[in-house]
This record gives structure tokens, C-alpha cells and sequence, in this order.
């Protein structure tokens, strides 16, 4: 049976990202045995194990399961407030200037000083949201502010030239035109969000998280348990970042 | 219509205070070689650029650029449809070009067609002033010809203000009542065209003016 190029090409990267993770676990499994010790560095095997006992309860789907709504209300967030002021920065350039300097001063705040600071602000369970939401949407920011700015200006003169209304000019123009740069740039963004959300719920202590049961597993000595929930996690958010990025490319 | 333009282009001063008349509802050619100004001045006609001097005003224009400027995710009766050509009539300029598909993508179009079809979106759309940038560079001999012989009845029927820029002399005396050759530093010489000029260009006394005027 021949494949068309896309499945070949589907295949093939997924080939490569399996020689990618035996790779790694290679490196684990030698490790492990240099290291000797299962407290500090436990085997990839009864890492695994551990993994699928994690999988069997469901506190551990429930607390995915809020990571995952949280990670995807902070990006929620952060993308329209990103793409309303990259908006707002495109047509008027002074803006543009302020926005940036902030979003750079954002981007130089240290994480866990800006959680620190925000558990006094907010509700523990909050508190990974928001810094999600400080996160993502300088990051977001950029990648749509320069999406706006990549529209062709050829086009855009020529549209004002033959007078074609404004709503014409965005629905015909402007979003085809910056739809692929928004949509791959919104997909690793929801990815990294789930990274953040976890990193928050693990300092910020939130109640029945998975952050919570991380911290929980190192607090108690529980190293397999641990490495299991943090294999799991990155799983996951690769997971979400291949689908995330097949569905980029079709509406590409 | 009338501009009155001086205009630098890097260091380079292309035109000093210098004087251009347009007769209304006439065809003037801009003739020259590449960098006299010829699209500078269509720009600035066009007020997409800034100039010294002044300009009258007009009405709505309509304008076939140097490039393409084809949306490429649009087909090309949806470029036309996009600058508020009605379906129909973009259906009948697509033909009058020559695109045989009018439902194929901008983005597969060969040079050629995508030129033909920014000029029919200039065509179609109705405008007083009509402003044509070398419409033809890329479109091939056989069909170029083809398509001069038509356009100048057109024009002439439609008795928009026309200016159309190219450096071919044989276009522009198929197509222009008057042609005005720049030369470096604005240097302008104007010629009008008749209909007998046009029968008997290639021996005829126009022809070698021109070429005199040209060659210095």
C-alpha cells in the first residue's frame, strides 16, 4: 500500500521521536547503574511501574485533569489579552513601545518571587493561573505582534489603495494571512502552559494538585513515585504538543 | 489633472519643481528607462508616497502595481471579488485576459497570470483615474499583443483618466493619445500620438523623434 508524503511524513517523525525516547532511557538505564543508589536515581523499570500504579488512581486523574483545566484557562487568557494588545501595539506604535518594555520586564521576573508574591493576592488554587497568565503572555504577545507585523504590506497598501472597507481587510487580508503564525504559535504556547501550571501547583502547595502529590512524594522519600508523576507530566505535555501541532498544520 | 512634484530618490534629485499635465479622460504614457522616476511619479499621483509640491485632487483611482499584489490564499475571481468587483464582471475581465480558471489559487499562478489578473482587477474596478505600472513585464509577446489591441479601444470607450507606465515604445504608442519620455534628472519630452502614427509606427517619423530624443 503507498502512503501519501504527509503519512510518510508523519511516520517518519514519529520514528525519530521513538529513538528519541529509547535514547533517553538508555542514558536513564546507565545512569541508574552508575549511580547505584534507587533513593536518589530509581530505575526507568520501576519508574514505569510506579507510573501505571499512578495511572490506576483517581486522585491522580483528577488532579491532571485540573492542571489540564487550569493550564488551558491561563492560556485562555493570555492569548486574548496578548492578542488584543498586539492589536492595540500594531495600530498605534507608541503603545506598541510601552507594551514591549513591560512585556520585557515580565519576562526578567523570576517565577517563584513573582508565586510568592501573588499568594498574597489570590486563593492558593488560584495562584497557578495567574502565574500562567504572567508567563504566557509576554510570550504570546511576541509571537502575535510579530504575526501582525508579517502581514504583507504590499497587500495592505494595495487594499487601502482600491478603498476595500476595513472588515473586508481583516477577514480577507489580514486573518489568512497571520492565521498559520497564530495558530503554531498558540500551540507550543499550550504546551508550556502545563509545564508552568505543574511548577506553580508544586510551590504554591495547591491542595489535591498534581503538583501537590510531586511535592508530596519527595517530601516522604518516595523517589520512584516522584520521577513516575514527573515522566508522566512530560508524556503528557509532548502529547499535547504533537496534537496541538498536527491540528496547527491542517489549519495551516 | 495636474502635479506640480519634486522628488529625491536617495541622493538622487528625479524630478525639480518639475510640471506634469494629464489631459482628463485621455490615455498619457510615461515612457522611459528603469529609474527616471516613471513609478515615483505614478506613486506620488497616487498619493501613496509623500512629494514637494503640490497636486490636484481626483475621485476614486484604480491602480495595476509593478508587482502582482495578488492575495495568494484567494483565487483570481476572489481577488477581483475582494476590491468589491461584482462576480459577473469579474467573471468577464478574468476572460478578457485570457485566465482560463478563475477559480484557481492566486498562489499557483505563473507571473504572467498573476499580472493579468491584477489587471483586470484594475480594469474592473470603476474609478476616474486609472493608473497602469508596466502591465505588461511579465505577460508573453503573442498574448501581450493581443491585449494592447484590445485595450485602447477599451480605455478610449471608458474615457477614464489614464496614465500607464512602461519602458516598451511600441506599447505605448499602441495605446497612449500622448506620450511624455523622462529622462534622467526629469528631463520630459511630449509627443502626441495619432491614429496614423499608430498604423505606420515602425516607419513612421514619430518613431524616429522618439528614438532622437532618447539617444540625445
Amino acid at each position: 500500500m503507498k502512503l501519501s508524503r504527509k503519512k510518510k511524513g508523519i511516520i517518519i517523525n514519529a520514528v525519530w521521536g521513538l529513538c528519541a525516547l529509547l535514547f533517553l532511557a538508555l542514558f536513564w538505564l546507565i545512569a541508574y547503574f552508575a549511580v547505584g543508589n534507587d533513593y536518589i536515581l530509581p530505575s526507568p523499570w520501576l519508574t514505569v511501574v510506579k507510573s501505571f500504579e499512578a495511572f490506576a488512581t483517581a486522585d491522580f486523574w483528577w488532579a491532571f485533569a485540573s492542571a489540564f483545566l487550569r493550564a488551558l484557562i491561563a492560556f485562555s487568557i493570555s492569548a486574548v489579552l496578548a492578542f488584543v494588545f498586539a492589536l492595540i501595539s500594531y495600530l498605534y506604535p507608541s503603545f506598541g513601545r510601552v507594551f514591549t518594555a513591560i512585556c520585557a520586564v515580565l519576562r526578567s521576573l523570576p517565577t517563584m518571587a513573582a508565586l510568592l508574591i501573588l499568594l498574597f493576592l489570590f486563593r492558593r488554587a488560584e495562584v497557578p493561573v495567574a502565574v500562567g497568565v504572567l508567563t504566557l503572555t509576554p510570550v504570546l504577545f511576541t509571537g502575535y505582534f510579530n504575526a501582525f507585523s508579517g502581514v504583507d504590506k504590499g497587500l495592505i497598501e494595495m487594499s487601502k489603495t482600491f478603498g476595500v472597507p476595513l472588515k473586508k481587510r481583516l477577514v480577507s487580508l489580514y486573518i489568512p494571512s497571520m492565521k498559520g503564525a497564530l495558530i503554531l504559535e498558540s500551540a507550543s504556547s499550550l504546551s508550556f502552559s502545563l509545564k508552568i501550571i505543574v511548577s506553580a501547583e508544586i510551590l504554591a502547595n495547591v491542595a489535591g494538585s498534581l503538583g501537590k502529590q510531586m511535592f508530596d512524594a519527595a517530601n516522604y522519600g518516595q523517589t520512584p513515585t516522584l520521577y513516575a508523576l514527573t515522566l508522566i507530566v512530560c508524556l503528557l505535555g509532548l502529547l499535547i504538543e504533537w496534537s496541538a501541532g498536527l491540528i496547527a498544520k491542517e489549519g495551516v | 489633472m495636474k502635479i506640480t512634484i519634486t522628488k529625491k530618490f536617495d541622493d538622487r534629485l528625479l524630478f525639480d519643481h518639475r510640471e506634469f499635465t494629464f489631459a482628463e479622460g485621455k490615455i498619457t504614457c510615461l515612457l522611459g528607462e528603469s529609474g527616471v522616476g516613471k513609478t515615483t511619479l505614478l506613486r506620488a499621483l497616487a498619493g501613496l508616497d509623500d512629494f514637494e509640491g503640490e497636486k490636484e485632487t481626483h475621485g476614486n483611482l484604480s491602480i495595476a502595481f509593478q508587482e502582482p499584489r495578488l492575495l495568494p490564499h484567494a483565487s483570481a475571481k476572489g481577488n477581483l471579488t475582494f476590491v468589491g468587483v461584482e462576480d459577473e464582471a469579474a467573471k468577464k475581465w478574468l476572460e478578457w485576459v485570457e485566465i482560463a480558471d478563475e477559480s484557481q489559487s492566486a498562489s499557483t499562478l505563473s507571473g504572467g497570470e498573476k499580472q493579468r489578473v491584477a489587471l483586470a482587477r484594475a480594469l474592473a474596478k470603476e474609478s476616474e483615474l486609472l493608473l497602469l505600472d508596466e502591465p505588461f513585464s511579465s505577460v508573453d509577446t503573442a498574448r501581450k499583443v493581443r491585449l494592447l489591441k484590445k485595450l485602447r479601444p477599451l480605455l478610449v470607450d471608458q474615457k477614464r483618466t489614464t496614465i500607464f507606465v512602461t519602458h516598451d515604445i511600441d506599447e505605448a504608442v499602441f495605446v497612449a493619445d500622448e506620450i511624455i519620455l523622462i529622462s534622467n534628472g526629469g528631463k520630459t519630452a511630449t509627443f502626441s500620438v495619432s491614429d496614423e502614427d499608430r498604423k505606420t509606427f515602425g516607419t513612421s517619423s514619430l518613431r524616429a523623434k522618439i528614438y532622437e530624443e532618447i539617444l540625445g
